[in-house]
C-alpha cells in the first residue's frame, strides 16, 4: 500500500473550535465534508473538513494584483508561498495505533485497544493531514460484525462507507431531504439491505405505492424496481381494500379492518382532519359506555337520523348527551362510514393478524394504500395498525424476558409523509411517538421518511439514533436534522451544501461520525450485489443482464 | 583556477567585507555581484568566498588636469586608465569560507590579511558553493547595505543561474527565489523590490539568462 499524500499539517486549533491546518495542495482539492486523518505520536485523529479559507502571509500579498509586474514563473512561486489556504477540521475520533515496527517503543506482545473512540485530546502543531484511504474509512465505518451494509462512497475518493445495519435497528432512525433528492431511492436500498441482512422485518407504510412494485423515475422515466419484484421470497406485498391493486399488480393479499378494530383514541387522532368539536371526547365515551368498546362504532353508524327509537337523539338523550353533539359527530364519522376498506365484520381470518403473523416470522410487508391516498386513510390505518403491532411486540418481549420465551423478531416500520403523524399535534395521540419513545427495549423501532424534519415533533427527533439527510434548503428542516448532535453549528453548513442528488449526510448512532456521502445507485448492479446467488434465478440473471435502469 | 584570474589585493578588510584594489585593465574587473574567493594565505586561515557589491574608480590628481582639456587624445585616454595611480577600487561582502574542504555559509572566524591575493571564482567553484547547504548564504546578501540588496541578489542570481545551468543544475534558480521569498515574506516592500530586480534581470527559471530583444 503506498503512503497516501498528505494535504496540510496542523498550525493551530482546539477540542472546541476545531483542528486549523495549512493546506499544502491546490484548494479546488479538497472539499468541505471531506474525510481527513492527522497521525500524530501513535495516535491517529479522524476528522471531517467543515470550512475552508482564503489567508495570505500579508493581506498585501491578496489585495495588491502583482501580475504583469513581473514575470508568471515568479508571481507563481511569490503566491505559492504567501497565499495558502487554511482547512477547519472537525475531530471527531481518534485511535491508538501504538508504536509502529520499528519504533523502540514498539512491542510485539503489547495489546493495543484499536477501537476508534470520541476525540480526548488534540494532535502536536504541524502533524501531517491527509485524506483517509480506503482502510482508514474501512477502520471506522466497516462494523466488525460483518453487519454492514455499503450506503455509499466518500465523494472525493469513492471509498465504500458502511452503515451498521445492528445498530441502525437498535433505534428510530430518519431519512430526510426535500422533494427530489432521491430520499425514496436511498430508503429502498437501505430497506432492501435490511431485509436481506436478516436484522428485522420491516413494515413500509407506502402512502405513494412505489415502495412494492417500483415506479417510473421522474429523472429518467425507467422503471426502477420495488422490493416485491426482487426481494419476493421474504417481502409480502399488502394493498389498502378488498380487491385493491398496486400499480396494477395484484398483491399478495390485501387489508380490510373490522370495525372493532377502531377505539375512540383513533377517532380524537383524526380531530384536525375531520374537524371535531370539543365535545367529541365526551361523546365517544358516552358511546363506549352504551355499546361497549368492540361495538360501540357499529352501533353509531347503525342509529338513524330523526327522532325515534334507534335515532341518534334518542341515543343522546337517554345517555345525557348534548344531541348536536353527537348528531355532529355522526355527520363527521360518516366519512369513515363510507369507506370501502372498513367492515363490520370480516368472514376470513383477520388482516391485521396476518400482517402481524409475517412480520413474528420475519417476513416484511409492503402495505400501499392503492387509492385511499388521503390523509385521514394514512392516519387511520397506520395508527391502528401500529397500534396493535405495539400491543403484540409488548407482550412477546414480557413473555420473552419473564418466562425465556422466544425472543421476538426486531421490527422496523418504515413511516413516509412522518410529520402527518408526528407533527406537535398528533404525536402525543398516535402511537408513533411511543414507538419512537420507549418501543426500543420491545424491538420496534421507526423509520421516519420526511421532507419536512421540522415539522416532526422535537421530543420524537431527539429520539432519532442515525439520521440520513439529503440535500435540504429551509433553515428550520437544517436544524431540526441536527438538533441534540454535537457539532452541529459545523456540520450545518454541509447539509446545506449537498448537491441535490445523490449525495447524503450521514449522522448519530448507526455512524461512528458525521460523514458526508455519494449515495449508492439504485440500479441493476446495487441489486446484482445486494442479492445474494442462492437467491438469483436464472430469470432473474437474465433480467439484469436485459435491464437498463443506470441513470437514477 | 589559475593565478591569471588573480585580479587585485586587500586594502582594508573586517570579519564582514574587504576592499580590494584592483591593478590591472578593466576588461578583467570582476563585474558587480560575481563571486570571488580569496585563497589561503597560512594555515589557520580559510578560503574567504564573498560577492562585489561595489567598485569604485577615483579619480587621481593627474585626471583633474585631463578633464579641463577641450581634447584629450586616445593614447593619453588609454593611458589615464590603465595606467592609473590610484587603484580601482572594490568592495566585497562575505558569504562564507571553504575551510578543511568543508563549505560554510557563515561568515569567515577571521578576516584576510592586507595585500591577501584575490580571484574570480570558476563556474565550478560557484556551482559547489552555491549548490551547498540551504542557500544559508542568502541572509547575508539581504543584509548588505550599501547597495540596494535586490540589485546585488539579481546580478548573482544572474551568474550563479548561469553556473548551475551549465552543470545541469535546472531546478537551482526557482529554489533560489523560493528562499528569497521565504526570508523577505514579512516585508512585503522589501520583497516585491527584489523580486522586481530578479524580473529585470530576465533569469530564466530553467537557469539562463534570457535574450534581451
Amino acid at each position: 500500500m503506498t503512503p497516501a499524500e498528505n494535504i496540510g499539517f496542523v498550525i493551530g486549533g482546539s477540542l472546541k473550535e476545531g483542528l486549523f491546518v495549512r493546506l499544502t495542495v491546490p484548494a479546488e482539492r479538497i472539499q468541505e465534508g471531506a474525510f481527513v486523518v492527522i497521525e500524530s505520536n501513535g495516535l491517529k485523529f479522524y476528522g471531517l473538513v467543515v470550512n475552508l479559507s482564503l489567508k495570505s502571509y500579508d493581506p498585501r500579498y491578496s489585495q495588491d494584483l502583482i501580475t504583469g509586474r513581473m514575470s508568471d514563473k515568479i508571481t507563481t512561486l511569490l503566491h505559492n508561498q504567501t497565499l495558502f489556504t487554511e482547512m477547519e477540521v472537525l475531530p471527531v475520533l481518534m485511535q491508538n495505533t501504538g508504536p509502529e515496527l520499528g519504533d523502540p517503543n514498539y512491542d510485539p506482545n503489547a495489546i493495543v485497544d484499536r477501537s476508534p473512540i470520541p476525540v480526548k485530546t488534540l494532535p502536536i502543531h504541524q502533524a501531517p493531514v491527509r485524506l483517509a484511504t480506503e482502510f482508514d474509512v474501512s477502520e471506522v465505518f466497516k462494523p466488525k460484525e460483518k453487519n454492514g451494509f455499503v450506503i455509499g462512497t466518500t465523494r472525493e475518493q469513492g471509498h465504500p462507507v458502511h452503515i451498521d445495519m445492528d445498530k441502525l435497528i437498535q433505534r428510530s432512525s430518519g431519512i430526510f431531504g426535500a422533494t427530489g433528492t432521491g430520499k425514496s431511492y436511498l430508503t429502498r436500498m437501505i430497506l432492501a439491505g435490511l431485509i436481506q441482512s436478516k436484522q428485522a422485518a420491516v413494515l413500509v407504510f407506502d402512502m405513494h405505492n412505489e415502495y412494492a412494485y417500483g415506479d417510473i423515475s421522474p429523472d429518467t422515466d425507467i422503471k426502477a424496481p420495488g422490493l416485491c419484484e426482487k426481494m419476493k421470497k421474504r417481502v409480502k406485498s399488502c394493498a389498502l381494500g378488498a380487491s385493491a391493486k398496486i400499480a396494477g399488480n395484484q398483491p399478495d393479499f390485501d387489508l380490510v379492518l373490522e370495525y372493532s378494530d377502531i377505539l375512540p383514541s383513533d377517532i380524537e387522532m383524526l380531530t384536525r382532519e375531520l374537524n371535531l368539536r370539543e365535545t367529541t371526547p365526551a361523546t365517544l365515551s358516552a358511546l363506549v359506555q352504551s355499546f361497549g368498546l368492540n361495538k360501540w362504532f357499529e352501533s353509531f353508524k347503525n342509529l338513524t337520523m330523526g327522532e325515534g327509537e334507534g335515532s341518534i337523539i334518542d341515543w343522546a338523550r337517554n345517555n345525557n348527551v348534548n344531541e348536536a353533539a353527537a348528531l355532529g359527530l355522526y355527520n363527521k364519522l360518516e366519512r369513515l362510514f363510507r369507506l370501502n376498506y372498513l367492515v363490520p365484520k370480516l368472514a376470513g381470518p383477520s388482516s391485521i393478524v396476518k400482517i402481524i403473523d409475517y412480520l413474528k416470522n420475519g417476513y416484511s410487508v409492503i402495505l400501499s394504500f392503492g387509492e385511499y391516498e388521503t390523509d385521514l386513510d394514512y392516519l387511520l390505518v397506520t395508527n391502528i395498525l401500529t397500534r396493535k403491532i405495539r400491543e403484540e411486540w409488548e407482550r412477546m418481549t414480557n413473555e420473552y424476558r419473564n418466562q425465556g420465551g422466544v425472543k421476538p423478531t426486531p421490527l422496523v416500520i418504515a413511516l413516509e409523509e412522518a410529520h402527518k403523524l408526528l407533527n406537535r399535534e398528533m404525536a402525543g395521540q398516535t402511537t408513533f411517538s411511543t414507538i419512537a419513545r420507549e418501543m426500543r427495549k420491545y424491538f420496534v423501532t421507526l423509520l421516519i421518511i420526511d421532507q419536512r424534519p421540522s415539522q416532526i415533533y422535537d421530543e420524537v427527533m431527539s429520539q432519532l439514533g442515525t439520521r440520513i439527510s439529503g440535500w435540504l434548503g429551509d433553515d428550520e428542516d437544517i436544524a431540526a436534522v441536527l438538533s441534540g448532535l454535537s457539532g452541529r453549528d459545523s456540520l450545518r453548513g454541509m447539509l446545506a451544501r449537498l448537491q441535490p442528488k445523490e449525495e447524503v449526510l450521514l449522522l448519530g448512532y448507526g455512524v461512528p461520525m458525521p460523514i458526508p456521502i455519494r449515495s449508492r445507485r439504485y440500479d441493476a448492479q446495487f441489486w446484482q450485489e445486494i442479492l445474494s446467488e442462492d437467491e438469483l434465478s436464472e430469470t432473474d440473471r437474465q433480467k439484469f443482464r436485459e435491464m437498463v435502469f443506470d441513470d437514477f | 583556477m589559475t593565478d591569471t584570474s588573480m585580479f587585485g589585493r586587500i586594502l582594508s578588510s573586517n570579519i564582514r567585507e574587504c576592499v580590494v584594489g584592483y591593478r590591472i585593465n578593466e576588461s578583467m574587473i570582476p563585474p558587480f555581484g560575481s563571486m570571488v574567493r580569496i585563497p589561503v594565505s597560512h594555515a589557520q586561515q580559510p578560503e574567504i568566498y564573498g560577492l562585489v557589491t561595489d567598485i569604485q574608480i577615483e579619480e587621481d590628481g593627474f585626471l583633474r588636469q585631463l578633464a579641463t582639456n577641450d581634447q584629450v587624445s586616445e593614447e593619453v585616454m588609454l593611458d589615464a586608465r590603465v595606467n592609473r595611480n590610484v587603484p580601482v577600487v572594490l568592495r566585497i561582502l562575505f558569504i562564507g569560507y571553504l575551510e578543511n574542504g568543508n563549505i560554510s555559509h557563515l561568515l569567515p572566524p577571521c578576516p584576510p590579511l592586507t595585500l591577501d591575493n584575490i580571484y574570480k571564482c570558476t563556474n565550478a567553484e560557484i556551482t559547489a558553493f552555491t549548490s551547498f547547504g540551504n542557500f544559508g548564504y542568502i541572509r547575508h546578501i539581504l543584509k548588505v547595505t550599501n547597495v540596494p540588496p535586490g540589485e546585488l541578489l539579481a546580478a548573482h542570481i544572474s551568474q550563479a543561474a548561469k553556473a548551475q545551468f551549465a552543470d545541469n543544475h535546472f531546478g537551482w534558480t526557482e529554489s533560489a527565489i523560493n528562499e528569497v521569498i521565504y526570508l523577505m515574506r514579512d516585508n512585503y516592500a522589501d520583497l516585491l523590490a527584489i523580486l522586481g530586480a530578479i524580473g529585470d534581470a530576465d533569469i530564466s527559471l530553467d537557469g539562463e539568462v534570457e535574450e534581451q530583444e
